[in-house]
């Protein structure tokens, strides 16, 4: 039953795809193409549904042989344990609902097919990323969702800007993947298989767990933190994140399925199930680059004028905040953010699509493109971020809470649930869950690096709030700052608002069901983390570690909170330390103020944002600037790679070549010189004196040929008779 | 006899292609296809024959030839010829009708030059004695001459001559090491040239073949024959020029099967017969033991670095696979099951992509009439079918999961890295080049805004589609099904890596 | 008559020919010079025959008669060049014809 349900969730994509395939290449493609699309994401997200209930307590990977070479043997298949059927439910559902909203978003493209057919595409490869037992099948899917990127934020790729972003897109989660690949190296040449779990033979968690030693933690601990790189890429954390911002050139469903809820997801999905080879150590880094990307993106997001680009640093931002949680140990707060996440944002998005689309009716995509014909300047990188199309730039919106009531309401829901607003918005639970679980791992291990990260965290979570909120000003209050467009705009079909309205509904913890059965998420165990010597070793901590439960719906800690069963939210009060208490109160705080100090700057206009931005003009540059991460690449690395290039290109043709052809000449000129000198007057001096001689003779003997017949038969009848007195023979 | 047949069908079909009129050009090309089919339809039924799971050669024949010298016509198969025999006879139709509109003069020596090529590249992948294996390297080289001599580019002499004179360079320090070898190999009278033969010998205690100092001068002078032909740096600057000035078919025979020679050699000569040489080069104890490693990574690394530079849509696409084969050259350097079957797989898998990618050139150039990349621009609207072909192609270059470039590639740097870390490492930075180069060139060709100078090209004909979908079809199959391939060999491989085991415990 | 006859018959006719062959000015006549070289051939065949060979043997007569064959071809080959050589050059006198003169 199970993999009849996986079989069917991962093929029903895989075989919209094949169709829309086929009638592309028979040039047979009609115009409702959607539907199929559509209904094999309804078909998967139905299956999923049932797969919930069907999932074993201790699962076991379903697996084929894929290659097998001598002793060796490389598995495919799919393992379902309760986080794989979250993350399929998850996918289907944002998938579906994405596929409903771009019916209306995307009605009228001149590639409307196509865009469906690589929806289809996206969602199997991502379905088999979650699902793979093995890093061999989640490296295959990592590359194919990569690839689905790379064609849908290139599926405008007439516009340059587009066309620059998807390559940068492809090339920079490449590089994370390559580190991804090395780490995949290190296991596999240690253990011999690239199997997670325990088949036919003993998977890679079980192999860890026999590991012990300073030099065996050191090597586990590089090839963790490679096969995070794979998930740095991904996921956008510092420094591989520069692509993220870019990627919002391509169409806004896209943002939200591809750059907000599932793919950049996926490297939190990849560290969460690389958990039980995480040493203290590559847990540390993992934590550091949740947290500065956490900060550093969310800083960026502050100075923002793109709609689409405040929600890509946002989601950058959060995606730091799940990294920081797995980091951390938190295993459940890491995986409940990114599911809290994968709604709120993709609402974000499609609110955000839905406010573009609104502003959009009078031009559309294709008058653009052909308006933006600047420089062609084909660089390998090209960076292009700076120009805002005026349908995104929120300087233009102003007002539209009347214009789009129902998208004001959603994506304020989604808006309070980012910025962690109590109680009764999702985001809130599952953010506080990972500051608690920061301040308890700080408190629990007494470690000033963790105490530093809690407080990068907190700053980050309220200015989280700060620019959330001011895009909410910006966009639907005051007063409408572009008459023009404003007169235009109207509130979006059926098609864009259902879909609003579900995730608004998902973005509210009592509808949201799957986290909150009791025990439904385990973490699995860490072996190698070590506290260090000084850790106040608080009793019990190793189960509590373990056994995270969402107490605030009824259920609570295992151990200690059998009293606490009446579920109300003041439960989430962990019964163990006051960490997460204390975590709450500050998160309430922090978000408090970030959204006064936004609604003072940008509703009130109680202070002028340009009159600050100019009193700290360099860190104000900083933000605008994004850290100069863009400038660096471009002016660094990828100027030295193509300088790099050139100069071997160079040696080739120069230097390489030119011994071959030198040698060539070599011989030519000089060995054939001396040859050729020798030939003229010995070889070729002999061969003439004898063509002379037989010339001059020829000319002589030519004489004797008179023609006249009877002269030869003279000559042959006086030789005959020559013969016969000479030899006597009568 | 089956695969006598297979090898000397195209050889009747160029004494019948020679006794046809000159002026009937299309019952030319028809007879030459039907002759490059028979071949393919013996090579499938052979691959579907073939037995996995036995180690000896099959469909043998062994006949006395120059009994003088011990000379016999021994052919045979086994898995990994069989796999490439299968490449060689899929490409034959393939560039016959590649050929079909593009060859404006003597259509009739180019097809029987072609025919004479096909029999020379199948004899040399079934070839079991050390002397029919020659004379076949050879054959092929000669129709090479003329078919890029002749049918090339403005600057085909050169490359033409450039291309002869490489091949012969390396082939005459092969003639030499192999002469050694008869030489070697016994008394006289009991000399032979029998591979089989040669291999036992070579691998008994005590045999004047089985002697390090000898294996390393006769592996060095295989070695440098093969390398021209792989082709292996620094040996490889006549593949950037002959795939420039080469007809788009023979192209996709240099790329696809012509490279494929020299690392079949290695494989079939160099490894098997040369154990004790191998290691020398291989063992990773000093630099000499580092050295093929060495190689292969500077294939890999230098050959994507020049190709990231290029402006030439052919030469980029010649770099790049000099990059390939880098990976091929690493694998074979690990000497473990993972690396050496992913090098014959990569084999493999170059032969089809790159044939696509030279024949995808082909059709631009067809149209266009240049290759400057930064000429293009903005064809992906004008050309949708064009486009996503050539994106099925580049991304199975690069090595994308689900394409079968990946497969190899992944396995070639697993069984690499548990040789040479750093190097393998190190060879990585050859994925991100890789995806660069690609990437960067589709985006000057396809995306964009449109070149105006575009605006009404054609889009690819059924012809062209016809001759790319069977090697697309391919890509995919086996990106998801790579066993169908390596099952084919994996039993040769274990053989073969059995006697580098010995060499790993002994470390 | 003994053999010695016919062989001296033979011999005059042989020597008559070669004459005619090397004097003539006129292609005709050449060709019958050639026609008497021939016949004394023939003769000489026929004479050893019957005299040298058992008489069952007629080999000799075969030659002759093939020789006799031979020669009527022969004269219509000779014939037909000479025709043309005429056309040609507009005489058939042998000594004018020397275009193949060195």
């Amino acid at each position: 039953m199970v993999v009849l349900l996986i079989s069917i969730i991962l093929l029903a994509p895989l075989t919209a795809f094949a169709i829309h395939a086929l009638l592309g290449l028979a040039k047979q493609g009609f115009p409702r193409q959607d539907i199929l699309s559509t209904f094999a994401m309804l078909v998967a997200f139905i299956c999923s549904i049932l797969l919930f209930w069907q999932i074993a307590p201790d699962p076991k990977p379903h697996t084929i042989d894929w290659i097998s070479l001598g002793s060796i043997t490389f598995s495919m298949g799919f393992y379902l344990d309760s986080v794989t059927v979250i993350m399929l439910i998850v996918v289907t559902l944002v998938s579906s609902l994405v596929h409903i909203f771009s019916i209306g978003y995307m009605h009228g493209d001149p590639r409307y097919p196509r865009f469906f057919a690589f929806l289809s595409l996206f969602s199997f490869s991502m379905l088999f990323l979650v699902v793979s037992d093995n890093l061999l099948g989640i490296y295959i899917g990592w590359e194919l969702v990569g690839l689905c990127s790379y064609l849908l934020i290139g599926f405008w790729f007439e516009k340059d800007s587009a066309a620059d972003a998807c390559k940068k897109a492809f090339l920079t989660t490449r590089v994370g993947d390559v580190g991804m690949f090395v780490g995949m190296m290190m296991l596999f040449t240690r253990f011999k298989t690239l199997s997670l779990y325990d088949g036919a033979d003993a998977g890679i968690f079980t192999l860890v767990e026999g590991l012990s030693g300073t030099g065996d933690m050191i090597w586990l601990s590089i090839a963790g933190v490679l096969i995070f790189c794979g998930a740095v890429g991904k996921s956008a954390q510092v420094p591989l994140h520069t692509w993220l911002p870019d990627a919002m050139e391509g169409p806004t469903p896209v943002s939200a399925l591809i750059h907000a809820a599932t793919m950049v997801a996926a490297g939190v999905y990849l560290t969460a199930r690389m958990f039980p080879i995480l040493t203290t150590s590559s847990s540390l880094v993992i934590a550091y680059v949740g947290g500065i990307t956490a900060i550093v993106a969310a800083t960026i997001a502050i100075v923002r004028f793109d709609i689409k680009r405040v929600l890509a640093y946002s989601t950058v931002s959060q995606l730091g905040f799940m990294m920081l949680a797995i980091g951390v140990g938190s295993y459940v707060a890491g995986l409940f953010h990114l599911t809290t996440h994968a709604f709120f944002k993709a609402l974000l998005f499609l609110g955000s699509g839905s406010v573009i689309h609104a502003f959009h009716a009078m031009h559309s995509h294709h008058d653009e493109e052909h308006s933006d014909d600047g420089e062609h300047d084909h660089g390998l990188i090209h960076e292009h971020g700076s120009e805002i199309p005026p349908d995104q730039d929120m300087r233009n919106m102003g007002g539209l809470r009347r214009k789009m009531p129902l998208t004001f309401i959603t994506m304020l829901i989604a808006t309070l649930s980012i910025s962690g607003v109590p109680f009764i918005f999702s985001g809130f639970w599952s953010k506080d869950k990972i500051l608690g679980g920061v301040l308890e791992r700080a408190m629990e291990w007494n470690s000033i690096h963790h105490y530093i990260l809690f407080v990068v965290a907190l700053i980050a979570a309220g200015i989280t709030a700060f620019y959330m909120f001011r895009l909410i000003f910006m966009t639907f209050f005051g007063v409408p700052q572009n008459q023009e467009m404003h007169e235009m705009a109207h509130e979006s079909p059926w098609v864009m608002t259902v879909p609003l309205l579900v995730l608004a509904f998902l973005s509210i913890p009592v509808v949201n069901p799957l986290w909150f059965n009791k025990d439904y998420v385990k973490p699995p165990e860490q072996h190698h983390i070590h506290a260090p010597e000084h850790a106040q070793v608080l009793p019990d901590s190793k189960t509590r570690n373990s056994d995270f439960s969402f107490a605030f719906l009824g259920v609570s800690d295992a151990h200690a909170a059998e009293g606490e069963e009446d579920g109300h939210a003041a439960d989430a009060h962990h019964a163990h330390s006051p960490a997460h208490s204390i975590a709450m109160i500050l998160s309430i705080i922090v978000a408090g103020v970030g959204i006064l100090l936004s609604w003072l700057f940008y509703h009130k206009r109680r202070f002028s944002a340009e009159a600050v931005s100019t009193a700290f003009r360099p860190v104000y540059n900083l933000f605008w600037n994004k850290y100069y991460f863009d400038e660096f690449y471009d002016g660094v690395l990828v100027a030295l790679t193509v300088w790099k290039s050139r100069l071997f290109a160079q040696f080739d043709g120069s230097i390489v070549d030119g011994i071959v052809n030198g040698v060539g000449t070599v011989t030519r000129d000089v060995f054939a010189a001396f040859t050729g000198f020798f030939d003229n007057s010995v070889v070729d001096g002999l061969v003439n004196r004898i063509a002379e001689i037989t010339w001059a003779a020829g000319g002589r003997i030519r004489r004797l040929q008179t023609g006249a017949i009877q002269t030869y038969l003279f000559v042959v009848v006086g030789g005959i008779v020559l013969i016969i007195l000479i030899f006597r023979v009568l | 006899m089956l695969l006598s047949l297979m090898i000397f069908v195209p050889l009747l079909g160029m004494v019948v292609v020679l006794l046809l009129p000159r002026e009937s050009e299309e019952l030319i090309k028809r007879v030459t296809l039907l002759f490059t089919f028979i071949p393919l339809i013996l090579a499938v039924y052979l691959f579907i024959a073939y037995d996995r799971s036995s180690i000896s050669s099959q469909y043998m024949v062994n006949i006395s030839w120059i009994e003088k010298f011990n000379i016999n016509y021994h052919v045979g198969i086994d898995g990994l010829s069989v796999t490439l025999i299968l490449l060689t006879a899929l490409l034959g139709p393939i560039c016959v009708i590649a050929s079909w509109r593009n060859i404006e003069k003597g259509i009739k020596a180019y097809m029987a030059l072609f025919l004479m090529l096909e029999t020379g590249m199948l004899g040399f992948f079934a070839a079991l004695d050390l002397f029919l294996f020659y004379v076949f390297f050879e054959l092929t080289l000669l129709p090479m001459y003329f078919l890029i001599g002749v049918w090339g580019g403005p600057r085909r002499e050169y490359a033409a001559i450039k291309f002869f004179l490489y091949t012969l360079f390396g082939s005459v320090l092969m003639l030499v090491a192999m002469i050694a070898v008869y030489l070697t190999s016994g008394d006289p009278g009991s000399r032979t040239f029998d591979i089989p033969t040669l291999i036992t010998l070579a691998s008994t205690e005590g045999h004047a073949l089985n002697d390090l100092n000898f294996q390393i001068w006769v592996f060095l002078g295989f070695f440098i024959g093969f390398a021209v032909k792989v082709p292996i740096f620094p040996f490889h600057t006549w593949l950037p020029d002959a795939h420039v000035e080469a007809p788009t078919a023979i192209s996709v025979i240099l790329a696809g099967v012509l490279l494929k020679m020299g690392t079949y050699g290695l494989v079939r000569i160099n490894m098997a017969m040369f154990p004790l040489g191998l290691d020398r080069f291989t063992n990773g104890s000093d630099f000499w033991g580092y050295s093929l490693a060495l190689l292969g990574f500077i294939n890999i690394v230098y050959g994507s670095f020049c190709a990231l530079a290029q402006t030439d849509f052919k030469k980029l696409v010649a770099y790049s696979s000099i990059g390939h084969m880098g990976f091929v050259i690493l694998g074979l350097a690990a000497r473990n099951d993972t690396g050496v079957s992913g090098a014959i797989l990569q084999m493999f898998n170059h032969g089809v992509i790159s044939a696509m990618l030279f024949l995808l050139v082909g059709v631009l150039y067809d149209r266009a009439h240049h290759r400057e990349i930064n000429g293009f621009g903005g064809l992906g609207n004008k050309m949708p079918i064009y486009t996503g072909i050539t994106t099925l192609a580049f991304m199975a270059s690069l090595g994308l999961p689900g394409l079968s470039g990946f497969v190899g590639e992944a396995l070639a740097l697993l069984g690499a890295y548990a040789k040479y870390k750093t190097l393998t490492i190190l060879s990585t930075i050859g994925i991100v080049i890789g995806a660069a180069y690609f990437l960067w060139t589709l985006q000057r060709v396809f995306l964009g805004a449109l070149n105006p100078d575009y605006e009404d090209i054609p889009e690819i004909n059924g012809r062209e589609i016809l001759t790319l979908v069977p090697l697309g079809i391919l890509t995919i199959v086996l990106g998801v099904f790579p066993h169908i391939v390596i099952d084919m060999f994996s039993v040769s491989v274990t053989e073969l890596t059995k006697v580098m085991g010995t060499f790993e415990a002994n470390l | 008559m003994t053999l010695q006859h016919y062989l001296v018959i033979s011999a005059i006719l042989f020597s008559l020919g070669i004459f005619a062959v090397l004097t003539r000015r006129n292609a005709i006549s050449i060709l019958m010079g050639i026609e008497l070289i021939l016949n004394s051939c023939n003769l000489n065949f026929v004479a050893f025959s019957r005299f040298v060979t058992p008489p069952e043997n007629i080999d000799g007569q075969i030659i002759a008669i093939f020789g006799i064959v031979l020669a009527a071809a022969e004269a219509a080959v000779f014939l037909a060049i000479i025709l043309a050589i005429y056309r040609e050059f507009g005489s058939i006198r042998p000594d004018e014809v020397d275009t193949l003169k060195g």
